[in-house]
């Protein structure tokens, strides 16, 4: 595909994008990315990704295509692990070794850090004169922080998504629910049932990881309050957003119940609190259990493997958790949080604007992710017949999506030391019976009285 | 009379003069060559003293500084006195975790040590397959902690684990889920700390044990003693300082340990295996705070040399 770069891909978009471009030059809040500007003299950029297949093959499409427009460009890239990227790798990216181009998750402390202290590159202008926050469409909100740009992202991730085994669902004589979506708590549970009579775990978590208990929490609390309530949920942290909604309301309160019911009633396989992701996809993968919590990202990574190595022997469909009340609809989480940002110790930042504004265009993003197999791209703007070459369950989750829309999370989008990392031993807890929903929800509130008074 | 006492500034008081030896020369100078050894052994002190100042005082300094303030990890310190302090005295999940700490340290480490001891003991009276205990003992001493726990979380798992399959064959069930509760997971944890720590300690040990002299136990078997008193009443108080070094030094690694637990159970669930350094690590780096990280690393820090006093002392009075 040969098409320019951001704003000249649409004439009128650019119409918008030059005067807000002009305006961010003058406003001096940014340094705005000119490539004609920018010189021959040689430069090598580094760039951080994550230790896992698919980021290495998303920046090295991105990485190739970028030094092929500008020969004197090097990038030297940095793997860091999952671990790493939301927390150790604070120390990093304040010291005089910082990358030019850093992964950070946007629900990690180290983003809210980094803000925190100003120690970002704002990437106004990035958005402004490309239109990237109209080509993400209404998830660019959360990406703003004081009225700023600091990050974007490198793809979108859809989690929640129950991957099932229809071979072992057909032995379990167990029936999908119409449209795929759960209708109720009972519904799933008594499929779960099913599946476990014939020998088979219900689902596969990886209850270990200090993020998958908090998932479900994410996908079912939307259908249990009000958007209103929701988005006060999202952003009550901040001192200066009034609480609106509480943690003790019926609606959270129903939704921890929930999660403490499907627990309770054997949903999951045997020992999932002591397994992590991978364990739990190679116990899906081998087909011992009917599903698997997952993401959009298992096709081109854990399931292509696993087929391809002979283990697993099946081909997955897909369903979605249930509300947590009933009548209500849950759907598909998205995730824009593994972002890509400029700390200010970089040494090339315009350099690193260039290319971070090249891999969140149309051009990037179609060809480090989209061409690349890796996922879905961040913006809506590539045609969804350019996903011909993804998985076909890559598709599909895309089509269900377009169909029954996604709605964000709220671990995935408030600082983790508020949600994620915080909640997810509280559920942990819950899920072996150890406490009651009503106390997590008191905890939880005290939580963010507790945040609002003295920050994070 | 020995050289030194020879030269010694008492002995000195004439003029300096040419043409004699060095030592002469500083001997009718008055200067002495114990002063001018006491001056190189200082001066010669100075680059222990320099590196001890930035790698150990300057740290402990920060350490505690920090302890006294709030940090995210960037930017400035802002100071709070000691309300980390009485933070993490007052909450629960510390004390919760300073408990299991206690527990997990102090029971490896006995529990090393004593089969160390036994396995040394053992091996020394060379019973069947000596040679090669000797070398099948210190494998897990020496393979990376994160490969340990790798197998180990995975051989814990109900069904598919190696330990659940074993049990099932011997009739004693097959799904058990140690890992995946609070109330049990920090036994395996244990189990595997000192698979892991027995072997370096057994070693030392056995150099101890084998340091017994033949005669005293022949001496004993003469006497009439069995095996136990021999072990009881020689080998036992002939080695004690080795064990109390070796109990002090099992006792510190193992409080201090991270990556084991880490890596087996993310300190889960529920923060039920959430040992001092997890929190720690959990405080500054998921929660961007700092300052109780440090407050709690002075905490284990002056419990540890507490400990290790108490170990050196027990050691030395033993020896003596």
């Amino acid at each position: 595909m040969k098409k320019k770069i951001g704003v000249s891909a649409k004439g009128g978009r650019a119409l918008i994008a030059i005067p807000a471009a002009i305006g961010m030059l003058f406003s001096g809040l940014s340094v705005v990315p000119a490539s004609a500007a920018l010189g021959t003299a040689p430069v090598t950029l580094t760039v951080q990704y994550e230790t896992s297949a698919a980021p290495e093959v998303r920046w090295a499409a991105i990485g190739a295509a970028f030094i092929k427009k500008y020969p004197n460009v090097t990038i030297k890239y940095e793997a860091i692990t999952n671990e790493a990227k939301g927390g150790p790798n604070l120390q990093v990216l304040n010291s005089d070794g910082a990358p030019d181009i850093a992964l950070i998750p946007l629900n990690s402390n180290v983003y809210t850090q980094m803000v925190k202290a100003k120690a970002l590159v704002s990437l106004n202008a990035i958005f402004a004169a490309d239109n990237t926050a109209k080509r993400i469409g209404p998830p660019s909100a959360a990406l703003k922080q004081g009225g700023n740009y600091y990050a974007v992202p490198s793809s979108v991730a859809y989690y929640n998504i129950l991957w099932t085994n229809p071979l072992a669902v057909a032995r379990a004589g167990a029936t999908l629910p119409k449209g795929n979506q759960f209708s109720s708590v009972d519904e799933l549970v008594t499929f779960a049932s099913k599946c476990n009579k014939a020998g088979y775990a219900g689902l596969a978590i990886g209850g270990k990881t200090n993020f998958q208990a908090s998932w479900m929490f994410d996908s079912m609390m939307p259908s249990a309050v009000t958007p209103a309530a929701f988005n006060n949920y999202l952003n009550s942290y901040k001192p200066d957003v009034p609480v609106t909604a509480k943690w003790t309301d019926v609606g959270i309160v129903k939704t921890f119940e929930a999660l403490g019911t499907i627990a309770k009633k054997g949903v999951y396989q045997k020992g999932y609190l002591g397994m992590d992701l991978d364990q739990a996809t190679a116990y899906f993968t081998a087909g011992k259990s009917c599903m698997l919590l997952g993401g959009s990202w298992m096709p081109g990574g854990a399931f292509k493997a696993d087929t391809d190595k002979g283990t697993m022997k099946f081909v997955p469909g897909f369903a979605v958790l249930p509300p947590a009340v009933k009548g209500g609809k849950s759907t598909l989480t998205p995730y824009y949080g593994d972002a890509n940002a400029i700390p200010i110790k970089s040494k090339n930042q315009e350099w690193a604007l260039e290319l971070l504004r090249y891999s969140i265009s149309d051009e990037g993003q179609l060809l480090g992710v989209v061409k690349s197999g890796v996922g879905v791209a961040a913006v809506t703007t590539i045609a969804k017949a350019e996903y011909a070459s993804s998985p076909q369950l890559v598709r599909d989750v895309i089509s269900f999506v377009a169909k029954y829309g996604a709605q964000s999370g709220f671990t995935s989008e408030v600082p983790g030391a508020y949600g994620q990392q915080y909640l997810n031993p509280l559920i942990q807890k819950l899920q072996e019976g150890k406490t009651s929903a009503k106390e997590i929800a008191a905890i939880q509130q005290k939580e963010l009285d507790r945040v609002r008074k003295s920050g994070l | 009379m020995t050289l030194q006492s020879e030269i010694s500034p008492k002995s000195s008081g004439a003029s300096p003069s040419r043409g004699r030896s060095a030592a002469t020369q500083v001997k009718k100078s008055g200067i002495g060559l114990n002063s001018i050894n006491r001056r190189s052994a200082t001066l010669s002190l100075i680059p222990v003293f320099l590196l001890l100042i930035i790698f150990l005082v300057l740290p402990i300094f920060n350490s505690f500084k920090l302890s006294l303030s709030r940090w995210g990890g960037i930017g400035p310190l802002e100071p709070v006195g000691l309300e980390n302090y009485k933070y993490l005295l007052s909450n629960e999940q510390m004390l919760y975790s300073a408990r299991i700490t206690f527990f997990y340290a102090f029971s490896v480490a006995l529990l090393v040590v004593t089969i160390a001891t036994l396995l040394a003991t053992a091996v020394s009276y060379n019973v069947f397959g000596h040679r090669a205990m000797k070398i099948i003992w210190f494998f897990p001493g020496i393979a990376p902690p994160t490969a340990i726990a790798i197998f180990w979380s995975s051989s814990f798992q109900p069904e598919t684990g190696i330990v659940n399959t074993l049990l099932s064959k011997v009739g004693l069930g097959g799904d058990h889920a140690w890992l995946a509760s609070s109330d049990t997971a920090l036994y395996p944890v244990v189990f595997v700390g000192i698979w892991a720590a027995v072997g370096f300690t057994f070693l030392v040990i056995l150099g101890s044990v084998e340091q017994v002299p033949v005669s005293l136990r022949e001496a004993a078997v003469v006497d009439g003693a069995n095996i136990i008193q021999q072990f009881i009443k020689i080998t036992l108080p002939l080695i004690r300082p080795v064990l109390f070094t070796m109990l002090t030094l099992q006792i510190i690694w193992t409080f201090n340990g991270f990556t084991l637990v880490w890596a087996m159970t993310n300190g889960g669930p529920a923060d039920s295996t959430a040992i001092l350094p997890i929190l720690a690590y959990k405080e500054a780096f998921r929660f961007g705070r700092f300052g109780n990280a440090a407050a709690m690393a002075v905490i284990t820090g002056v419990f540890l040399m507490i400990v290790g006093t108490i170990g050196i002392r027990m050691s030395r009075s033993e020896q003596q």
